[in-house]
């Protein structure tokens, strides 16, 4: 007996009920269908709610040795690509260099190395966030920026130090998806990312 | 009044302060002349300082001070009974007159400040003086001079109306000013920070002109890679159509093409043309644009020298002494950092010359010479882009003799040596620290250390100080430093594979020497240089470096360098040469860096750091005993193989270059494909490490050319990179790599072990 193919009975039935749903004959007449559209339009229509007028964060995501970062976009001056890095000789190990942008003299800091973050891998770290506040200038080297993200500012929890890796005093909080947002004020004022040194006497 | 009025208010006052040192200082200057002006000179002197006085006097109520009000109308008094001839200052009058204005000054330091007990007895004391001054006149009238001013109630702080709405009033035309009034020149007063943000705006824009003249010098390289691709078009269609017999066909499409991309070859050329000449015009007006706005921020010496004058007068009277200052040459134009940087040495120097330098009057009397010594201040400008300031006086001199015995008492120098040097030679070991000759330490000078002070800071502009002297006759100083402190001469230098400037002025000779001429002494390492024994540093260990040393054996540069009386060779790489760099500071988050002064920025927008000599002798001479020079070098045992890096990332190519760097490896990095394979062509390599993703050429592409080129074909290629799907994988080995490393397991060993293997 040659084996069907085509199982037409199976494909028979399964228009029979498509037509039937088609003919609107599902229980909803055409007032329910119009309240349950009326409804589906107002909740389309309604801003997004956000907490009581929350404040609204913006914050640029960045990667740096295969995780994601932030730093509010109010700090960041600009982005710009590495082109060339001095070695300051004398200075800690974070401070990766000075680099020129523009005719001016900015300090590039390795995050990685001021945080003690595991070395992992080769990264590219070929861009440069400059953060900006007061007189102070600051470069942060990434390896990619992942764009700006609008976050209403309760969605940052307080992070675990732990979890991160990244000091406490730096954190500002860590977002559901597990972006952690530096403080970029405080990286700008740290004494600790700073070098004002004399030689011993 | 509301908050802002106040405001306002506070703002007009800032902007008094300015104006009121300006008219001060006018005044002082004006008084100290006077004593010894001629006739006529003194009626001109007499008339600019009553109009500076009126002048200030109209700024001060237009600001509402009152006291400021006060003070001018006294002084102004004094100077109107001057003027009608009724009143010729005496030294009595003038003592009085100096200390009044200094209350004016301190008055006008503080506009607004509230009064104190204090404040208000010293006014009082300078209005007495004051008074008192102009009651010495022929005729004794009381303190009110006729003149039309002094019928106004001289205390305004009644005044009606608010001083706020009243605008400030410009230098020098108040609003009732009778017709003596000369045109003052056409000025602004724009504040220095907001010509600093100028300025840096503008060295900006230089970097905006370095960028573009590379983008023009890569729209050249496009045009070259596709009029070479065309040729060989053009000798494959020559090809195409002699195989077919002459007959045309299939390749009319590629002459078509061989068309199009010869037109595309032309228009790029033109482009690429027009573009170098932008960029030359950009060039010229940029150039320009910066000399004009650097001379916008030379400020005349008169700034600095305006205040001297008083300085010395005072100092004079603390010693029993007369002296004046004279000063020439303070119209020359000096970058302000320099002239704030000068105030203390010069000071300094003028302390000396009345405390050391100048005799009491009587001696100078017996001596011949007149009662009031003579200090001197030139300015000159010097060989285009220095200053010379002399300081000088006609006082006893140094005794040359007594430095020498002061110099060998303290160990300074050796008998022997001290009989050797004679005249300013041995003067000149007055900079040294700790030599005094003075008999008696005074509150002035005298410790010894101020002289070695001044010439540090000297210096440390980047300038240099001499001493001349002739016993009896006097001592002249010579400070000569740059017209502005962005721009000095240097030496380029590279230590450890990265280049610095040692600036020039601190640099006293360039040598080689052959390690066998290194002495050790007392534990420190010396070499011989004309005669003298010079300790010798290694520059890599002193700035703590890590790079590749240079190659054992053969002779090396050193660089003598000078600072305070310390001289130490520092043995280096390489000298490249001399240039003239601009200084700027290494930013807001590096103040201060141990041995660094500052940076530079080449012509192609390199950062190069600027050294600073006196930090370098300091560590030199704190780290001690240097390690032997020609110890080796980590775990380098020579020569085991000539590498190149292909790797756009600056940190990654760092990084990979410093490992196998590390591994003893002669390292050569390369930016992208096309700049490792030009290198490829005209340097012998043994083996590559490349990314994969660079702009121009990627690694695959780079590995498929040399696997296509006869000389090359045979070297091992190592690809380094972020792809890690296997199908890259797969791709890179069929380009003919010899190895694939992923960047997101890198690690040194593996690296280190692959080329060990490959080589």
């Amino acid at each position: 007996m040659p084996a069907r193919i085509i199982d037409w009975e199976s494909i028979h039935r399964r228009l029979a009920v498509t037509a039937t749903a088609i003919s609107g004959d599902l229980g909803r007449g055409p007032e329910q269908v119009r309240r349950i559209l009326d409804a589906r339009a107002r909740a389309a229509a309604r801003p997004p709610v956000l907490p009581d007028d929350a404040e609204q964060l913006d914050v640029l995501a960045f990667s740096l040795a295969s995780e994601t970062y932030g730093v509010e976009t109010r700090h960041v001056r600009e982005v710009c690509q590495l082109r060339q890095l001095t070695a300051v000789p004398c200075t800690p190990p974070h401070l990766a260099g000075v680099m020129n942008l523009r005719g001016r003299i900015i300090a590039v800091v390795d995050l990685r190395r001021f945080f003690d973050l595991p070395a992992r891998g080769l990264t590219e770290l070929n861009r440069v966030i400059v953060l900006e506040g007061g007189d102070q200038e600051l470069g942060l080297l990434a390896d990619s920026i992942d764009g700006v993200r609008p976050m209403p500012a309760s969605a940052l929890q307080e992070g675990l130090p732990t979890l991160t890796g990244i000091r406490e005093r730096f954190l500002k909080g860590i977002t559901g998806q597990m972006l952690a947002v530096l403080d970029g004020e405080r990286l700008l004022a740290d004494p600790g990312l700073k070098v004002n040194e004399q030689v011993a006497q | 009044m509301d908050k802002k009025k106040e405001e306002f208010l506070a703002r007009l006052r800032e902007t008094f302060k300015v104006e009121a040192a300006e008219h001060i200082e006018a005044i002082t200057a004006g008084l100290l002349s006077i004593v010894r002006a001629s006739d006529e000179e003194r009626a001109s002197i007499v008339e600019s300082v009553f109009r500076e006085a009126h002048s200030l006097k109209g700024a001060a109520r237009s600001v509402s001070l009152a006291d400021v009000e006060a003070l001018c109308q006294g002084l102004e008094s004094v100077f109107a009974a001057m003027k009608r001839g009724e009143l010729t200052l005496s030294e009595e009058q003038l003592d009085l007159l100096h200390p009044a204005l200094g209350v004016l000054a301190s008055l006008c330091r503080n506009p607004g400040a509230a009064p104190s007990p204090d404040g208000e007895e010293s006014r009082e004391k300078a209005l007495a003086a004051l008074r008192r001054v102009v009651r010495g006149t022929v005729d004794t009238r009381t303190d009110t001079p006729a003149g039309a001013d002094v019928s106004r109630p001289s205390a305004s702080s009644a005044h009606a109306d608010p001083a706020a709405t009243v605008p400030p009033a410009a230098p020098g035309v108040p609003a009732s000013q009778p017709a003596t009034e000369t045109a003052a020149p056409e000025t602004v007063r724009v504040s220095t920070r907001k010509l600093g943000a100028i300025l840096l705006a503008v060295e900006e824009l230089v970097g905006a002109r370095i960028a573009a003249s590379g983008r023009t010098a890569e729209l050249r390289a496009l045009a070259t890679d596709l009029a070479s691709w065309n040729r060989g078009r053009v000798r494959q269609a020559g090809r195409h159509r002699r195989g077919r017999g002459g007959t045309t066909g299939g390749s009319d499409v590629l002459e078509s093409e061989l068309l199009f991309t010869r037109t595309l070859e032309s228009s790029l050329r033109k482009v690429a043309g027009v573009a170098h000449q932008d960029a030359l015009s950009l060039a010229a007006i940029t150039e320009r644009l910066l000399e004009e706005t650097r001379r916008v921020l030379l400020l005349p010496c008169s700034y600095l020298l305006g205040t001297l004058p008083g300085v010395v007068h005072d100092l004079a009277r603390e010693q029993g002494k007369e002296a004046d200052l004279l000063v020439s040459g303070e119209d020359i134009e000096i970058d302000r950092r320099v002239l704030d940087e000068l105030k203390a040495p010069l000071i300094h120097l003028l302390r000396n010359c009345v405390d050391h330098g100048i005799e009491a009057p009587d001696a100078r009397r017996e001596l011949g010479k007149p009662g009031r010594g003579a200090v001197t201040i030139t300015v000159t400008s010097v060989e285009g882009h220095r200053v010379e300031l002399t300081v000088a006086d006609d006082g006893c001199g140094i005794d040359a003799g007594a430095v020498g015995r002061a110099a060998v008492r303290l160990g300074l120098i050796g008998a022997d040596e001290a009989a050797r040097l004679a005249g300013d030679d041995l003067t000149g070991l007055v900079f040294r620290s700790g030599l005094s000759t003075s008999a008696i330490l005074t509150d002035l000078s005298g410790r010894g250390l101020g002289l070695a002070i001044v010439r540090e800071k000297v210096e440390k502009l980047g300038g240099t100080i001499g001493v001349t002297s002739t016993p009896g006759a006097g001592t002249t100083f010579r400070i000569r430093v740059p017209l502005s402190l962005a721009t000095f001469r240097g030496v380029l230098v590279a230590a450890a594979g990265q280049r610095f400037v040692i600036p020039t002025a601190s640099v006293v000779r360039v040598a080689r020497v052959k390690p066998d001429e290194i002495r050790t002494v007392e534990n420190r390492q010396t070499i011989t240089l004309g005669g003298c024994a010079v300790s010798l540093a290694r520059l890599r260990d002193v700035l703590e470096l890590s790079g590749p040393g240079a190659t054992n054996g053969a002779a090396r540069p050193v660089v003598v360098v000078r600072a305070a009386d310390r001289q130490i060779a520092f043995l280096v790489d390489e000298v490249q040469g001399e240039q003239e760099v601009m200084v700027r500071s290494l930013g807001p988050q590096l103040t201060r860096v141990r041995n660094i002064a500052g940076a530079s920025i080449s012509g192609d927008g390199v950062i190069i750091p600027i050294l600073s000599v006196p930090d370098l002798v300091e560590s030199a001479r704190a780290a001690g005993m240097p390690e032997p020079v020609d110890a080796p070098h980590g775990t380098t045992t020579g020569h085991r193989g000539r590498l190149l890096i292909a790797e756009d990332s600056i940190t990654a190519r760092t990084l990979v270059k410093s490992i196998l760097e590390g591994a003893g490896y002669e390292v050569v990095a390369s930016v992208d494909g096309l700049d490792a394979l030009t290198r490829l062509k005209s340097e012998a390599f043994d083996l590559l490490v490349s990314d994969v993703d660079m702009p121009r050429m990627n690694g695959f592409e780079l590995t498929s050319r040399i696997r296509g080129d006869r000389t090359l074909c045979e070297m091992p290629v190592v690809l380094v990179t972020a792809l890690s799907s296997q199908k890259d994988r797969e791709y890179g080995i069929a380009v003919g790599a010899n190895a694939y490393l992923v960047k997101s397991d890198f690690d040194q060993g593996n690296l280190l072990e692959i080329v060990r293997r490959l080589l």
